[in-house]
């Protein structure tokens, strides 16, 4: 077994490789206690790694394009069809470039009974995007969420990952002023 | 029970889960820091009061002081206050919190370290018996452990109430390797008692884990959580490193020869059907997360084909409690139908919003009205949503049902994951079935006919009801075709989805009719069907004339005003700019 990387917009990934399957460790290099530890995993597990490793992806670029699939489909072995599938699947993998802040409004049932779609008009107006768009100046994008679980405090959001509860419009106003 | 040092000395605790963060918790928190009291100042996870938060507790010579909505300009008389060994009475709560009615018919067992001790800290939850559960276990043979669980009458607390003990002996027959998982893939809307208990009592959850590993000899565990609960995921990691450094995970562990277990983090990827068995199942191998007909069930083929025990993350907890208190004790708690409590979260057109935790039993009326104060502003409470966007409505002439899984069956509804909400009386129920339906729609994962095609017709159908287009016979066919979906789906998702619609036409069918037949929206949301009507208090003023885009509105100056109804386009800008009052809204 084989330890190899790839590289992919200035970041590294880390890959096994035995017999033609190629396993994802993950974005550091392994220590050779570690490798040991994955040599023991059954080929079988190959798969698991797709969430994680498009997760990684993710996380570091914001966004997964569709030749970075075709990249990784390539260089790990695994089919096209099933890493696009799975990209496609879930809602957080974004083909699209994100801002730098990403505003996930709540539109959960007790955010939706606090009037949250009328602040969801609000803060289009003041950035000027739609649901699901990112402003020219690439600093924010802006999407509902059916549930960030801060009912409790309702109407909420989430800027990146930190929460804010019980909004209003001026509240809104004051967060998006702080942050441009 | 021998208190951890910490605990039983003078201390500060701000309540840093999300939702104190939410409400400027951290601020708080950093504030409080500046100072050098002299008395210690610890995180704490959530005790529930979220209505309350940010909340400041100072322990003090054996006493509680409770402040809540402390914000950070408050800091600097609080201090002041401790420094004088004064109440700071501006945000005084209470002193001790079983006076408050938000507590006063609650049973907190499972959640009772939340916001006591420190999340992370092990041995202020070991001094709250924590892991004597683990160590009552694995004195016991696994199938004893499996019979205290059965005895206890535990049932699942993801929503299914299946018998835990039941689902636990299926797999502990299997030989070979064998693996638990923990779901916390919460995606209810209404729901987040899973991410409390993560935060503020994440090792209470492991330990729960361990026992099911002991009783089906289970050597892999998986916790699957959802992506949006980063504060979550980051506690359990800690957790679970603090575990495995003082070998509660791992070999051998608490000295048990062949006792071997180790625990893994998966986050989710923001598909609400993976909170579906075996669509989570299918999301830990790394695929679309789409549901798999049963049988064969998890237990026996489930990750990577082994048998498998998916349990929730409210039952972990619950399996941990029944085995520090005792089978016998838990079941003196809750009604003879089902034992134990239940954690629910309280939101919407309550006062007192926040987590819950109640005994079985326990009458709906009672949650409504006694712990969440009834709805706020005199209003009053139109229907109760249960079990998320799946659980239908409960109308108040059956507020006086208990909580239990048999009664709310008879309800026509479910427990669900335990997420209740409250609407008052300005909402419109057709808007609400729309709502659901719109979020069941967007989160079917598309694979299975009925649920894909079936929830998008009921979507379009509510939509022109609420748009005024409709004739009374769609109140039929909404019928048929919720019936046919919820027959014919493949998983709870499509099974449930058209709940909402039926439980609504059920009790609000004047409503539905209403939008049909005089094309009106009683309680004035659906935008289409709104009517603006200047009244006679109309001083003539002209605001409205003036501020009306298509000129509707006519009327001499010092005289009423009258909006012409074919003209107007509903903008509401009339309503808006009238100072007086005068112009109704129905």
């Amino acid at each position: 077994m084989e330890l190899r990387h790839l590289n992919i917009n200035d970041s590294c990934y880390y890959y096994l490789v035995e017999k033609g399957k190629r396993i994802y460790v993950g974005k550091e290099k392994p220590s050779d206690e570690e490798l040991q530890d994955l040599m023991k995993l059954k080929p079988q597990i190959t798969d698991k790694n797709i969430i994680e490793l498009l997760q990684d992806v993710q996380k570091e670029k914001n966004f997964i394009s569709e030749e970075d699939l075709i990249r990784l489909s390539q260089n790990l072995d695994i089919p096209l069809i099933k890493l696009t599938g799975v990209a496609s699947f879930y809602k957080s993998f974004k083909t699209k470039k994100q801002g730098k802040y990403k505003i996930k409004l709540c539109n959960g049932t007790a955010c939706n009974i606090k009037h949250s779609p009328e602040l969801l008009n609000y803060i289009e107006t003041k950035l000027n995007i739609k649901s699901g768009e990112t402003t020219k100046d690439g600093l924010f994008s802006l999407e509902v969420d059916n549930c960030i679980g801060a009912c409790a405090r309702a109407p909420a959001c989430m800027i990146n990952e930190d929460i804010y509860g019980n909004l209003t419009k001026d509240k809104i106003e004051k967060l998006i002023e702080d942050l441009k | 029970m021998i208190l951890a040092p910490e605990l039983s000395r003078d201390r500060i605790t701000v309540g840093v889960a999300t939702c104190g963060i939410s409400a400027g918790a951290k601020e708080v928190l950093d504030e409080l820091k500046k100072y050098s009291l002299f008395i210690p100042i610890m995180e704490t996870g959530c005790v529930g009061m979220c209505y309350n938060e940010p909340i400041v507790t100072v322990y003090r010579d054996g006493k509680k002081t409770i402040y809540g909505n402390v914000q950070k300009e408050d800091v600097k008389e609080l201090v002041k206050c401790i420094k004088d060994r004064k109440v700071f009475d501006k945000k005084f709560i209470c002193e001790d919190l079983e006076e408050l009615p938000f507590y006063k018919k609650q049973k907190r067992i499972v959640m009772k370290n939340c916001g006591f001790i420190q999340p992370l800290n092990l041995d202020q939850y070991i001094s709250q018996d924590g892991f004597h559960g683990l160590k009552n276990a694995i004195e016991l043979l696994p199938e004893k452990v499996i019979d205290e669980i059965d005895f206890a009458g535990l049932r699942g607390r993801g929503g299914a109430g299946f018998p835990t003990a039941t689902k636990w002996r299926f797999i502990s027959k299997k030989t070979g390797d064998k693996i638990v998982v923990c779901n916390g893939d919460e995606g209810d809307p209404g729901a987040f008692m899973n991410r409390t208990l993560m935060e503020s009592d994440p090792f209470k959850i492991i330990e729960g884990m361990l026992i099911g590993a002991w009783a089906t000899g289970a050597k892999e565990g998986i916790i699957y959580t959802r992506e949006e609960y980063p504060l979550a995921i980051e506690t359990l990691e800690t957790a679970i490193k603090i575990c495995r450094e003082n070998r509660l995970l791992g070999k051998n562990i608490l000295s048990k020869n062949g006792f071997d277990f180790d625990l893994t983090i998966r986050r989710g990827a923001g598909a609400y059907v993976c909170g579906e068995e075996t669509a989570l199942i299918k999301s830990i191998q790394g695929e679309r997360g789409q549901p798999m007909p049963r049988p064969p069930f998890p237990a026996d083929k489930g990750v990577y084909g082994k048998p498998t025990v998916v349990n929730n993350v409210g039952t972990w907890g619950h399996v941990a409690t029944i085995m520090q208190m005792g089978s016998k004790n838990y079941k003196k708690i809750g009604s003879k139908f089902t034992r134990g409590t239940k954690i629910l979260c309280l939101s919407g057109d309550v006062k007192r919003t926040g987590v819950i935790e109640v005994p079985f039993g326990i009458k709906l009326k009672e949650i409504i009205y006694d712990i969440g104060g009834g709805a706020p502003n005199n209003k009053k409470i139109k229907a109760l949503f249960p079990g998320g966007p799946a659980g239908g409505c409960v109308v108040p002439k059956d507020f006086e049902s208990s909580l239990d899984y048999e009664s709310m069956t008879k309800l026509n509804t479910i427990m669900g994951s335990g997420s209740f909400i409250v609407v008052d009386e300005t909402n419109c129920m057709v808007d609400r079935a729309k709502y659901f339906l719109n979020f069941t729609q967007q989160e079917s994962c598309g694979k299975c006919v009925p649920c894909r095609e079936g929830t998008k017709r009921l979507l379009e159908m509510l939509q022109k009801i609420s748009k005024g287009n409709g004739v009374v016979q769609d109140i039929d066919k909404l019928n048929e075709l919720a019936v046919y979906v919820s027959k014919n789906s493949l998983c709870g998702l499509g099974q449930f989805a058209p709940n909402p619609v039926l439980s609504t036409i059920k009790h609000f069918r004047k409503e539905y009719e209403e939008h049909l037949v005089e094309k009106i929206c009683p309680a004035g949301v659906c935008e289409n069907l709104v009517q603006y009507i200047i009244k006679v208090n109309c001083i003539g003023c002209g605001a409205c004339k003036r501020n009306c885009p298509v000129g509707a509105i006519t009327g001499d100056p010092k005289e009423r005003h009258y909006i012409d109804q074919s003209k107007c386009i509903k903008c509401g800008k009339c309503y808006e700019v009238c100072a007086f009052d005068a112009i109704e809204k129905k």
